[in-house]
């Protein structure tokens, strides 16, 4: 053995994983070689001291207060969507309630990083405060009063755009809307449980740092429910619109029928029907107009082979929204595509997200979105 | 990066059915017995951080992180007994989750799978490498890579297959970044 491969087994020796017959080799070969005898001494010695290290260092500052900041966010989600709620769940048929929740557990969990920070400050600054009204172009309108520069909106009224005119609401603490041209909302409560407005028409961006499910906006179509995110929501005439979601998460729901709306993606609404399945923005227009036919004809022939022919693997939030959606041999052949582009957990088995099992469905989620999961 | 001398706490580790108990507790959503659980194992946990991130500030976030994903996951632990095993895995594993997405390393500094890529090295060397303190500075100096390795591997005795596994690196790279670890370690603390 020479120096070279002696270097090459250092490691190997110092950790007792060489072989036998590679251990008496190197034996050999320090014990006649200074230079790589000393070398092994200098490991030796490294990993002597190595081994004192402390095994625990405590942090400059207690952690824990800011920790159960992070709690505060979980029991609250405890009190009325848990996970017990989750798991006892057990599919019924096309219980878009039921599926929700799965989700909502998915989603909330994925973005349980930005809530801690939003905690932090919601817990510091409180959530119960006036609801501040700022002109940013033209002359909005509180009920029968010009905003005039800065006005107060209370509970029960309106504020009213025209076509020239924008304004930002400072929502409690908890966030801010900016109220788009020709909109007109209405601030329908406001306490440290709920924050509750309703759009009628128009369009509002919303960006909220507070726990998820303390602001929701109620539309003809449905009510959007905050999970800690950035959105956009328009509603037109005759009450149907769009969700867009730049950051985090938003659920969408009308009767039993929701959805959750991934940064990235849109979902069509529909007045007096609900939410339709997300899409990726960039999905194809082929893959929109079949999911038109999908969520709100009564029978939808052939959409399911335009949506495969027409997605990839970046349309994942659409096919998982469509397992619960169709059912047979059609709700297999969508498995079985997002399965090529996101394979199953361990945990998982294609029998049993065929039978909807709300556990697995969200085990599969986590793997669609591991940069949000992760967080769970 | 931090040089000041660290804190070193040693708190009585209690009972596994002890922990197990508060943690039957907390998952129940009794706040009080999982601060019961962070105070018996935060200085385990922020010596993770710490090690692994080679940054205080950074190591306290993580930390809370941990403490904070760990109370989410709780129904997910099979034997409460193992708590504190469970905890440093998915400690470590949400550490490298944020190194990675945060770039920490690359396929370049990654290098080259084989050790032979690793240069030998000669020269003079002391008996005792360093002081501890000397040490923990030296290590969060280390490239990330080589730091993440070593801390596995030289302090909380992972496997390289293990360390493989956690970082989506092939196994000779494990190795490789240890050696060239070690051979860092030992320059700097030889200076």
């Amino acid at each position: 053995m020479n120096c070279n491969e002696a270097q090459k087994l250092l490691d190997d020796f110092v950790d007792g994983t060489a072989t036998a017959g590679d251990s008496a080799a190197y034996r050999a070969h320090i014990a006649s070689c200074a230079a790589c005898s000393a070398e092994l001494a200098a490991i030796k010695g490294l990993r002597e001291v190595t081994t004192s290290l402390a095994r625990e260092i405590e942090p400059e500052v207690d952690l824990w207060s800011e920790i159960e900041s992070g709690l505060s966010f979980k029991l609250a989600v405890g009190k009325d969507e848990s996970r017990a709620r989750v798991y006892r769940w057990v599919w019924r048929g096309p219980n878009w309630s039921a599926i929700g929740y799965a989700w909502r557990f998915a989603a909330a969990a994925a973005v349980a990083l930005l809530v801690v920070v939003g905690v932090r400050e919601w817990n510091s600054r409180g959530s119960h405060a006036q609801w501040e009204v700022t002109t940013l172009q033209g002359s909005p309108v509180i009920g029968a009063r010009d905003v005039a520069g800065e006005g107060t909106l209370r509970e029960g009224e309106w504020l009213r755009t025209d076509a020239s005119s924008r304004a930002r609401v400072d929502v409690a603490n908890i966030g801010h809307v900016t109220v788009g041209p020709a909109t007109a909302i209405r601030l329908k409560g406001s306490s440290e449980q709920e924050h509750r407005i309703e759009l009628a028409r128009g369009e509002v961006s919303a960006m909220i740092w507070a726990p998820p499910r303390l602001f929701f906006v109620e539309t003809p179509s449905g009510v959007a429910e905050d999970l800690g995110c950035q959105y956009h929501l328009a509603v037109d005439d005759v009450g149907n619109g769009v969700l867009e979601v730049t950051l985090g998460f938003v659920s969408f729901e009308r009767d039993g029928r929701e959805v959750i709306v991934p940064a990235g993606a849109r979902c069509e609404l529909r007045a007096n029907v609900g939410p339709g399945t997300p899409h990726e923005n960039a999905a194809s227009a082929e893959l929109r107009a079949a999911l038109t036919h999908v969520d709100f004809d009564a029978a939808p022939s052939g959409a399911v082979d335009v949506v495969l022919d027409s997605s990839t693997k970046d349309d994942a939030v659409t096919l998982w929204h469509l397992i619960p959606r169709v059912d047979g041999a059609d709700r297999e052949r969508i498995v079985d595509r997002l399965i090529t582009y996101f394979p199953l957990p361990e945990q998982a088995t294609r029998a049993g997200v065929l039978a909807l099992d709300t556990r697995m469905l969200e085990q599969w989620w986590e793997v669609m979105y591991p940069s949000w999961s992760h967080w769970n | 990066m931090h040089s000041a001398a660290l804190e070193i706490t040693v708190t009585p580790t209690p009972d596994k059915l002890v922990v197990a108990g508060w943690v039957r507790t907390a998952r129940a959503g009794d706040r009080a017995a999982f601060e019961r659980l962070y105070r018996a194992h935060v200085g385990r946990v922020y010596a993770l951080c710490v090690r692994l991130s080679g940054e205080r500030a950074k190591a306290s976030e993580l930390t809370q992180d941990a403490f904070v994903q760990a109370w989410q996951k709780l129904s997910q632990l099979d034997n409460d007994e193992v708590f504190a095993t469970w905890l440093y895995r998915l400690t470590v594993n949400m550490v490298l989750m944020k190194l990675r997405r945060e770039k920490k390393w690359s396929a370049r500094e990654a290098g080259s799978d084989v050790l032979d890529a690793v240069e030998p090295i000669r020269g003079t060397r002391s008996e005792n490498p360093g002081a501890r303190v000397d040490l923990e500075r030296a290590i969060a100096e280390l490239p990330a890579q080589a730091r993440v390795v070593f801390v596995l591997h030289d302090v909380e005795g992972y496997r390289h297959e293990e360390i493989a596994q956690h970082m989506s690196i092939a196994v000779g790279t494990s190795k490789a970044q240890l050696h060239r670890a070690r051979r860092l370690l030992r320059e700097e603390l030889e200076r």
